[in-house]
């Protein structure tokens, strides 16, 4: 054994940080060799020195605050405020990238995407603007029979509107959005801490469409088809209980 | 959505502030300087929150106020990154350096054991002194330590090593009366 290799192993024997048989071959070592346990001992003092008197520096009451305080105030994800200086000029080319392969994408194969997949854009914009104009609800109430009477009458369609607070998703009011070129019925659920738009209009095609989801800009979306209605939901929520809610919904509409 | 991840951003990152702090005054060498670093940490892990995916909130908290600390030392402290010669650190001292008058209390603080430990951890230069933080102060095992500073178990074994000789060497001089670097 080299006298590095000892310095190191006996560095990690007095941080108990040896297995069985190293720590086996390297107490054997210690017994044979005065220079070893001396050094041994003197590592032990020195660990013993510097965990019971090194200082551990107390942070200053106000840090918490200061730091938290210094967060970016709720904003879209991916926009360029709580991105570091250093990034910018890379953000700028990622976003200038990004818009060009926009355009060179979705112009032309907007069909591509499959029914509907238009709007998904717009939903989450919706869903990002209602959570950060502190505007989540025009009415709310955890009442369906109190929400769903209260859009029907501002809007040309009656959404069907569910309380699922048995199965976690607590309804928590509505409000008027206005998507896809017409007003909209926002729903507004809470699974445990997480917020859902559940957005509703009537479908262009009175048909059935199964599920779609999405996975945008760290928010999962999901959409069908039933009854007529067109359903759009989107949250940070996981794409599991986002489905959930979906066969939720799917199952109350038929 | 937003409010939720400040919400847990909070509560993942609240309980580390206090080991992110300790570890940002012993690299920075001051309390103003550590602040200033904690919050750019926590703006950068803030960003990077939404990658965030494991158990261990304190190592990731502490990778990105290390590596913060380290990208402040570069501008601010270039040698205390690079030196390995102790002799070549005087000047960046704190204690050395706020030690300059001679009034009888700082004499007595200075003969203290807590006073000269402190004194030769902060007498080692940062890449040495971050890992006996983290490990003697913080209590973290060479697995975490290997994540925190992004390198090899058997690197953290080393620079352990090396750390420790380099304090011993430190007391050792502190303690020696022909060599008292804090006298005046």
């Amino acid at each position: 054994m080299t006298p590095e290799n000892a310095r190191r192993l006996l560095n990690a024997y007095v941080d108990g940080e040896l297995d069985a048989a190293s720590m086996m071959e390297l107490e054997a070592q210690i017994r044979e060799s005065p220079a070893l346990q001396q050094e041994f001992e003197s590592l032990s003092v020195l660990q013993n020195l510097v965990q019971s008197r090194g200082r551990r520096f107390d942070a200053p009451s106000h840090l918490a605050s200061r730091v938290f305080a210094a967060l970016p105030e709720a904003q879209p994800v991916g926009t360029s405020k709580a991105v570091p200086g250093w990034w910018r000029p890379l953000a700028i080319g990622t976003s200038m990238a990004a818009v060009a392969l926009l355009l060179w994408s979705i112009v032309p194969t907007l069909d591509r995407l499959g029914p509907g997949a238009g709007p998904r854009e717009e939903v989450l914009a919706a869903h990002v603007r209602s959570l950060m104009a502190d505007h989540l609800t025009d009415l709310t109430s955890a009442e369906r029979h109190t929400v769903k009477p209260w859009l029907s009458s501002r809007l040309d369609f009656a959404p069907p509107v569910e309380d699922l607070a048995s199965e976690g998703f607590a309804l928590v009011g509505g409000r008027l959005d206005y998507l896809d070129g017409r007003p909209v019925a926002a729903l507004v659920y809470r699974y445990r801490q997480h917020i859902i738009n559940v957005f509703v209009w009537p479908s262009s095609k009175n048909q059935e469409v199964s599920v779609q989801t999405w996975a945008l800009r760290g928010y999962n979306i999901l959409r069908f088809d039933s009854r007529g209605m067109s359903f759009w939901a989107v949250s940070d929520l996981n794409p599991e209980d986002l489905q959930k809610l979906a066969n939720l919904l799917q199952r109350a509409a038929k | 959505m937003l409010e939720s991840k400040r919400a847990r951003f909070e509560s993942s990152v609240s309980p580390h502030l206090a080991a992110a702090y300790n570890l940002a005054r012993w690299l920075t060498h001051n309390d103003h300087d550590a602040e200033d670093v904690v919050q750019e940490a926590m703006l950068r892990a803030f960003t990077f929150f939404d990658g965030f995916r494991g158990p261990d909130a304190r190592s990731w908290v502490l990778k990105i106020v290390r590596n913060t600390c380290f990208t402040w030392l570069h501008v601010n402290r270039p040698r205390d990154v690079i030196a390995t010669d102790i002799d070549q650190l005087s000047d960046l001292l704190p204690f050395a350096c706020s030690g300059s008058t001679d009034d009888p209390e700082t004499v007595a603080l200075r003969k203290t054991e807590a006073y000269q430990v402190d004194e030769a951890i902060a007498s080692i230069s940062a890449t040495f002194r971050e890992v006996i933080v983290l490990r003697e102060i913080e209590g973290l095992s060479y697995k975490e330590i290997a994540n925190v500073i992004d390198a090899p178990i058997g690197t953290v074994m080393s620079r352990l090593a090396r750390a420790r000789s380099e304090i011993r060497r430190a007391l050792a001089r502190a303690n020696d009366p022909g060599n008292r670097r804090g006298t005046r």
